[in-house]
């Protein structure tokens, strides 16, 4: 018998009954059958279907990490020979629910969609789809696709943001600098 | 619009010769190309190592080699493990310890396992595990991987 000092705890072995697992919750191991193939490589995963004219998929993403997205041009990719054509942030809000929340408010009052729609939140966050008929096409295509942002400088001390106006041109990947360097952060 | 040059592998015994793009991954090369989709792209940046292949006696991911770096290697997939219909020990034990659910980082798990085994036939717990370590699963966890791996070391050397 343990007691506990200074407590009316007391705990006594002899009520804790250990019982055998029940015979009905013991048996063999059951061999799965998917296993020999999925251990060959010979399983079919989404990523392994082909099927003829396939496009293939590239995203256009975020480089800042709090942005408003204030024009997205994609004519100069969808002019490219061999893509299929782009998706944006607005089209596939005219075409689609936004995604279930499963917070509740103020979480759960978000909307957002599949790309991102009029702002983007983190680095790397999809704006733009592109298709084409090929990975490397999809890819070059991509490049093409201009956005401009208003974005705003993360600050940790500052109360005050101010709007720095940038661009981000055809290439997006190079990480585009602001046109006006907002004022450093200042103590209070 | 970009270079393309001739490569010749042999993969899994057999020899391929085929015009590649030169920015072309050996992943890519070996999944569309070659049409050997057991090696998986789990991430794409060498984290997860679903693409992991064997080229030259060597352990390496397929998405961090370009095809043309692999000109006149040779390179072994899962496909290429089983002989036949006959499961290598390894394998066998993977069904065996329940060391796979949905088989995605399962070819890349065997490789490098199997390269593992290969240049220590002897691995210790910690062996083992430094041997998985570029390989990422999410739906087994890692337990019972690292049994099939114990118990696969044990019969082959047995």
């Amino acid at each position: 018998v343990t007691s506990v000092t200074g407590s009316t705890t007391t705990i006594s072995p002899e009520r804790v009954e250990i019982q055998p697992p029940k015979e009905q919750y013991k048996g063999q191991n059951v061999p799965r059958k998917e296993d020999k193939r999925l251990v060959q490589g010979q399983g079919t995963f989404v990523d392994d279907i082909k099927r003829h004219h396939m496009g293939y998929i590239h995203f256009v993403r975020s480089p800042y990490a709090h942005a408003h997205i204030t024009s997205i041009d994609v004519s100069k990719a969808e002019s490219m020979k061999g893509v299929y054509g782009t998706l944006t942030g607005e089209e596939v809000a005219s075409l689609t629910d936004p995604f279930f929340q499963l917070s509740s408010v103020p979480g759960g009052n978000i909307k957002d969609y599949a790309l991102a729609l009029g702002k983007v939140r983190f680095v790397g966050e999809a704006i733009v789809a592109v298709v084409a008929e090929t990975r490397e096409l999809a890819r070059d295509a991509s490049e093409l696709v201009e956005i401009e942002y208003t974005h705003w400088r993360s600050r940790s001390r500052s109360s005050t943001t101010t709007p720095a106006a940038t661009s981000c041109g055809p290439a997006c990947t190079s990480g585009a600098t602001s046109t006006r360097r907002s004022p450093r952060p200042t103590r209070s | 619009v970009s270079s393309s040059q001739t490569i010749t592998v042999t993969i899994n015994g057999t020899i391929y010769e085929r015009e590649v793009e030169a920015r072309k991954l050996l992943i890519h090369f070996i999944r569309d190309d070659v049409d050997l989709t057991g090696s998986h792209i789990g991430c794409d940046t060498g984290n997860c190592g679903a693409c992991s292949v064997i080229v030259d006696g060597t352990l390496v991911k397929s998405c961090m080699m370009l095809a043309v770096q692999a000109d006149g290697s040779s390179i072994e997939t899962v496909e290429g493990l089983a002989d036949g219909d006959e499961l290598t020990v390894l394998q066998q034990a993977f069904s065996d310890h329940h060391a796979l659910q949905c088989g995605y980082c399962t070819p890349g798990m065997l490789m490098s396992a199997t390269a593992l085994l290969r240049i220590n036939a002897h691995p210790s717990e910690d062996e083992i595990k430094k041997g998985l370590q570029g390989n990422i699963c999410r739906c087994t966890g890692y337990w019972n991987i690292f049994e099939a791996v114990s118990a696969a070391a044990e019969k082959i050397s047995r």
